[in-house]
């Protein structure tokens, strides 16, 4: 019996440790903190090997205690907040870049200020938006990890994408003005 | 013109979230997953059962042995003023308050009140064993057999002893007599 969890928890570990690693470094945005906390994920499912017969879908049992552990780690780090200058500032640069073709292939770094305009949307958006960039993440499990409707989440993140556009075209529009 | 400005957007967008939300860990992490958690497994004591109530008897036995070791320490100072009273053997065996008042005087700083009871303690307890005090001589056959005669008959033993003193005052009356009546104390 106990070989029978041991080799069920191994699998979960082989199927979910990147889903649970990304879901940390969403909230954490840095590797070292998200490999931690994604260490941390699975130490704690070791309290519940028990129950792990009982849990129907474990990939979204795991992606909620990844989101509850990233969620508690982010606080306690150092906030950042952006004003609506910084936000500006990165979101001119998001725009510059994009108008360039040999920039707009280096993808990092305009990830890179994607995140600081991320970070400026209210909370509510901002979850939706940053489980839902998660790949196999479907709307009804982001649900499910932060206990809404799955409708709720699809219109979250419609919204979200909206004034992540709006900010992006108004800036792309001074941009060409200043031409 | 504007839409397709938006689908551009929406194609950048969407491209660029991508990149956010998936970042590619280091290799071999769920291996390094595997590994912690079973690390995690062999050390946590507070995983096994009656984990908690073994740390728990293990603090207390530790508290007790520190208690133990605070309390029970011997204090230098006293172990010094016994040492010198055995190696002198300028103490006369006559008892404790002899023994306590030719204890050597302080010289320096006055101990506190508490250290001096302490100091006369150990003064007491370092003593050497003497050959007279405190344990008493042990009767002889006779004296012995005499208890237990008196004991067993406390009247007829009452008697006796009344007797005897009689008989000794007698003679020591007749002694008197014979002593005034012979010619050399009459001179």
């Amino acid at each position: 019996m106990a070989g029978t969890n041991e080799d069920a928890l191994e699998a979960i570990v082989r199927e979910h440790a990147r889903l649970a690693y990304r879901i940390a470094y969403s909230v954490l945005r840095n590797h070292h903190d998200a490999e931690d906390a994604t260490q941390e994920i699975f130490v704690r499912l070791l309290r519940y090997k028990p129950k792990l017969a009982g849990i129907q879908d474990h990939k979204a049992w795991i992606a909620k205690i990844a989101w509850r552990v990233a969620i508690d780690r982010g606080k306690r780090q150092p906030v950042i907040s952006m004003s609506e200058l910084e936000v500006q500032s990165a979101a001119k640069q998001m725009v510059s870049q994009l108008t360039s073709a040999e920039e707009n292939a280096s993808g990092s770094e305009l990830s890179a200020r994607l995140v600081s305009l991320i970070s400026a949307l209210p909370e509510p958006l901002r979850d939706a938006l940053r489980l839902s960039t998660i790949e196999g993440l479907s709307p009804a499990e982001i649900a499910q990890v932060l206990e809404s409707s799955e409708s709720s989440i699809r219109s979250r993140i419609f919204r979200a994408r909206q004034i992540l556009k709006e900010k992006l075209a108004a800036l792309e529009g001074k941009h060409e003005n200043t031409r | 013109m504007k839409t397709r400005d938006s689908d551009h957007l929406d194609e950048w967008l969407d491209k660029a979230l991508q990149q956010y939300g998936n970042p590619e860990p280091r290799i071999g992490l769920e291996s390094r997953i595997l590994a912690n958690m079973e690390a995690a497994r062999e050390s946590g004591v507070f995983g096994r059962p009656f984990g908690w109530l073994f740390a728990a008897a293990s603090l207390a036995v530790m508290l007790i042995v520190i208690w133990l070791g605070i309390w029970h320490r011997p204090l230098a100072a006293p172990q010094r003023v016994a040492g010198q009273q055995t190696a002198g053997n300028a103490v006369p065996q006559s008892g404790v308050k002899t023994l306590l008042a030719a204890r050597p005087r302080h010289t320096g700083t006055k101990l506190p009140p508490r250290r001096q009871t302490h100091l006369a303690h150990a003064g007491l307890s370092r003593e050497p064993r003497l050959d007279q005090f405190p344990s008493p001589r042990p009767l002889s056959e006779q004296e012995v057999l005499l208890t237990q005669y008196a004991k067993r008959f406390p009247t007829e033993a009452r008697l006796v002893a009344r007797e005897q003193d009689k008989f000794q005052q007698d003679i020591q009356q007749a002694e008197q007599e014979m002593k005034d009546a012979s010619p050399d104390s009459k001179q």
